[in-house]
């Protein structure tokens, strides 16, 4: 329970380090935004069945039209609404970024802890096999088991960018725990007699954690851009619309260069969040690294 | 006239909770060719007031007022780009964590070398050559080992070369942030009478900043000894040591342990509570102090000047 | 080997050698002898000083008694049992008995762990009381070691705290199982004097009250002689002369001990002390 109060206690005063940095502010400003659009997606059923972002089709349009007053943004080739689809884009994007992002992370910090930890054998096997992944190039892999598996679903998506993601964040947390294991508070636990487990879990993972989310952020950025970029070469799940997967018909439609309503949308999106979670990256950086720190005011 | 004459220098940090004083309206002078030491408990400011010297306040500090003259110029108000021309030339350092200062990759002879050149563009390959085997002879580093890199020096050489380094430009004022610190007491013996035999020998002025009294004691003529931001007591070294009038220059002494003191040791009070007290309600050493007054939890002691060397902040007349 | 009657620990023909790796033929040429034939007997109730330059193999001597690393040569007994090749059960009993101080206050203590959690942990690694002993358990240890009110201290976390007081904490950590035995390995030489004095009655006053035996690794002569009632003197990973520390301080014999008598910190100048 104390640790508890610790960590709140921790959490408040870098929270105003962190909300002080113009960098953080506006990523976070920005995530807002985007957070309030995954969110709206759930409120679109009330909208009726015409705003339904895969079925929705407009009786009225047959085709690509531009904004109007019943459809913000415009329509695509059959008469969907894109706005509708961009807030639902936006909530695909949220799942795969954080879920695939959240799964590394476990999977990196415990390789990493583990690995550093223990270090001889059991690391240099942990750690070849980390190279092996990392050097995979995860797109390419993606695409050779969609083609082979036919479609992936959301979820299996989200899970292989996991499973591919993770070596660097293992390295990382390897050599953070490398530079812990030597630190007398270590040695200390030791010698009263406590088991590798609880060390690794008591001592060295609230040390490592910070570190951990901040590789998260990171993380999320570089999922969201396989995601989009497999969606928009035809391997999306063809269950949910993403981002990728509505570049994907801008181009295949041919509107590449007749419908920039539909096309800029999407693509701004994906910068801008991706955009969003390395600048909320960065300033945490600033939070764990106190060197980077501007002290004073 | 005094080499470094300091008036009312007070230095505040800036921190999540405002403004904190660490050095205290310190006043002190510095005659050519004498010692000055400050010696204090860690977070005393002695080492912030070796950094103003220098003028190398970390970006969070600023100097809130207060005078550093040296040879007519006051510090203060020159510039960071003048400043850089007075560092190494007219004031050099002799750092804490000396074993760090030297670049692993260069030999130490050229250190040193680079010192000299950067300050004095006329001279010849020659003159430094010379002006190296003195220095190293000065500082008891055998001339062979000129061209050696830092990693194959022992620690004690390392300090050594760091001193040498220091003395390249004829300083008029060397400032030694607790030198020896990092050594073990048979190293830090033999560096302390390399220092002597160099303060002998030159006419330079020293401040020697420690937390060490026994190495203050050695080295220094005049002491200042502080708390918490203020000097407390002051004094030529037999004043300080022989008849110290502040109860905490008292304490310092008292629980020092060497080998013939061990069965009249004095144990100071034991003070278990968490950060110190300050200046703004009475003394700062209220609260440690064996005997204190009744106005000593109100009032802020002023300066005393018990004979023109011997100073003190305290109420207390008498020596005990 | 003869077993002295109150021997706690000995240290039996101890050697220890960090040996060069990556040699594809192994040499010696870059090995480091740390210890050489180190023989020790440390009596119950005492505080014994190894007393050496650094370099010269006293932190390694503090290490391989907790067990922290392992002789390569001689043998460890403790209370007339070997302790070499401990494992499991029988290791965490020995942690029970055998604890460390450790040099620095500021390294030892994880920032991340209130002060109760840190000197809570080995009671719980090791099972003893229920919730309510433990935590009364570590105000006594608390207050033992002078951090009063311990309640005051209880749910802080080290960075609010001084560099005495967190080696209180270290040392609250290392009594709260009632060891027979500690190794605090240099644990004033970060402190002021002032605050390293205090130190020193917190340790006797432990020994006095709880009847723990200690090794007092220093570089510190006069501290040595303060503390302990017998040293040994170390050079080099040799053991160059022990003895009762009286004897070893006033008549020197071996050429070492005396330049290291001769360099340490006096007033000479000071004849009131």
């Amino acid at each position: 329970m104390s640790y508890y109060f610790g960590f709140m206690h921790r959490f408040s005063s870098n929270w105003k380090i962190f909300i002080q940095n113009p960098l953080g502010k506006a990523g976070l400003a920005l995530l807002s935004l985007f957070a309030l659009m995954a969110v709206a997606s759930f409120g679109l059923h009330l909208l009726g069945p015409m705003y339904d972002p895969m079925t929705g089709v407009d009786p009225v349009v047959s085709r690509s039209v531009g904004p109007s007053t019943s459809h913000w943004l415009g329509t695509d080739f059959i008469g969907r609404d894109i706005l509708c689809q961009l807030l639902e884009g936006a909530k695909i994007a949220f799942i795969v970024g954080l879920a695939s992002a959240f799964i590394s992370i476990i999977i990196g910090t415990v390789v990493g802890m583990v690995s550093g930890y223990a270090g001889g054998i059991v690391d240099i096997l942990l750690m070849r096999l980390a190279d092996m992944v990392m050097v995979l190039p995860s797109l390419v892999i993606l695409l050779i088991i969609a083609a082979l598996f036919g479609q992936l679903n959301i979820w299996m998506i989200v899970f292989l960018i996991a499973i591919l993601r993770w070596p660097a964040v293992a390295r990382v947390i390897r050599s953070q725990t490398l530079s812990l294991k030597q630190r007398p508070f270590i040695e200390a636990s030791r010698v009263a007699g406590a088991s590798d487990i609880r060390i690794i879990f008591k001592h060295i993972m609230p040390n490592v954690l910070p570190l951990a989310f901040l590789y998260m952020t990171f993380r999320v950025t570089s999922a969201i851009l396989v995601e989009a970029s497999l969606s928009f070469l035809g391997f999306g799940d063809p269950g949910q619309i993403s981002w990728g997967m509505m570049l994907q018909w801008v181009w295949s439609s041919g509107h590449m260069f007749q419908a920039p309503y539909w096309l800029l949308p999407p693509g701004i999106c994906i910068s801008l969040l991706t955009l969003s979670f390395y600048m909320v990256g960065r300033a945490m950086d600033e939070v764990l690294d106190p060197r980077l720190r501007r002290e004073g005011q | 006239m005094a080499l470094l004459t300091v008036d009312n220098l007070t230095v505040g940090y800036d921190s999540a909770t405002g403004m904190t004083r660490a050095v205290d309206d310190v006043s002190f002078t510095i005659e050519s060719g004498t010692s000055l030491g400050f010696v204090g408990e860690s977070g005393c400011g002695k080492t912030t007031i070796g950094m103003a010297l220098m003028g190398l306040l970390p970006d969070n500090a600023r100097i809130l007022h207060g005078n550093i003259i040296l040879d007519d110029q006051n510090l203060i108000k020159i510039s960071q780009e003048d400043f850089r021309e007075i560092r190494g030339r007219k004031i050099a350092m002799i750092f804490q964590a000396a074993m760090n200062a030297l670049n692993p990759v260069v030999r130490v002879g050229d250190q040193v070398a680079e010192m000299i050149t950067t300050h004095q563009t006329a001279v010849s390959p020659v003159e430094i050559s010379v002006k190296i085997e003195e220095l190293f002879d000065l500082v008891g580093i055998p001339g062979d080992r000129i061209n050696d890199y830092p990693h194959q020096y022992s620690g004690g050489m390392k300090q050594r070369a760091i001193i040498a380094m220091a003395l390249a430009c004829n300083p008029r004022l060397i400032i030694a942030d607790e030198p020896t610190t990092a050594l073990d007491v048979v190293v830090q013996d033999q560096i302390l009478k390399e220092i002597i035999k160099i303060q002998n020998l030159l006419d330079t002025g020293f401040v020697f900043i420690s937390h060490d009294i026994a190495v203050v004691a050695r080295v220094c003529e005049k002491i200042c000894v502080m708390y918490d931001g203020k000097i407390v007591e002051t004094g030529t070294r037999e004043e300080v040591f022989q008849a110290p009038v502040h109860p905490y220059t008292r304490q310092l002494l008292g629980s020092y342990l060497t080998l013939d003191n061990c069965n009249n040791i004095k144990v100071p009070y034991i003070n278990s509570r968490l950060g110190q007290k300050g200046w703004e309600h009475g003394c700062a050493l209220a609260p440690l102090c064996d005997n204190p007054m009744d106005k000593c939890d109100r009032l802020c002691p002023g300066w005393r000047q018990l004979s023109p060397t011997h100073g003190v902040r305290c109420f207390k007349k008498s020596t005990i | 080997m003869k077993k002295q009657q109150n021997a706690i620990i000995e240290l039996a023909d101890i050697s220890k050698i960090y040996y060069q790796k990556s040699q594809l033929f192994h040499t010696g040429a870059g090995d480091v002898v740390a210890l050489k034939d180190i023989n020790l007997t440390i009596n119950k109730g005492e505080i014994f000083g190894l007393v050496g330059q650094s370099g010269s193999g006293k932190t390694t001597a503090g290490r391989l008694l907790v067990k922290l690393e392992n002789p390569t040569r001689g043998e460890i007994y403790l209370k007339g049992a070997p302790v070499s090749g401990l494992k499991g059960r029988e290791l965490k009993e020995y942690r029970k008995q055998v604890q460390m101080i450790f040099q620095d206050p500021y390294q030892s203590l994880n920032p991340h762990l209130s002060i109760a959690e840190t000197v809570m942990e080995p009671l719980i690694v090791h099972g003893a009381g229920t919730r309510e002993s433990r935590r009364q358990k570590v105000l006594d240890t608390l207050e033992t070691t002078g951090l009063v009110p311990a309640t005051d201290f209880y749910d802080r976390y080290p960075h609010r705290l001084s560099g005495g007081q967190r080696q209180r904490v270290a040392i609250a950590r290392a009594i709260v199982l009632e060891p027979e035995f500690i190794v605090a390995d240099e644990p004033s030489s970060m402190l002021d004097a002032t605050i390293a004095i205090q130190l020193f009655q917190v340790l006797l006053n432990i020994r006095e009250r709880l009847g723990m035996t200690f090794l007092f690794i220093t570089h510190n002569l006069a501290a040595a002689k303060y503390l302990c009632d017998r040293i040994a003197v170390i050079q080099n990973g040799v053991i160059v002369e022990t003895g009762h520390t009286r004897d070893v301080i006033d008549h020197p014999s071996h050429p070492y001990t005396k330049t290291l008598i001769a360099s340490q910190p006096s007033f000479d100048i000071c004849p009131i002390l």
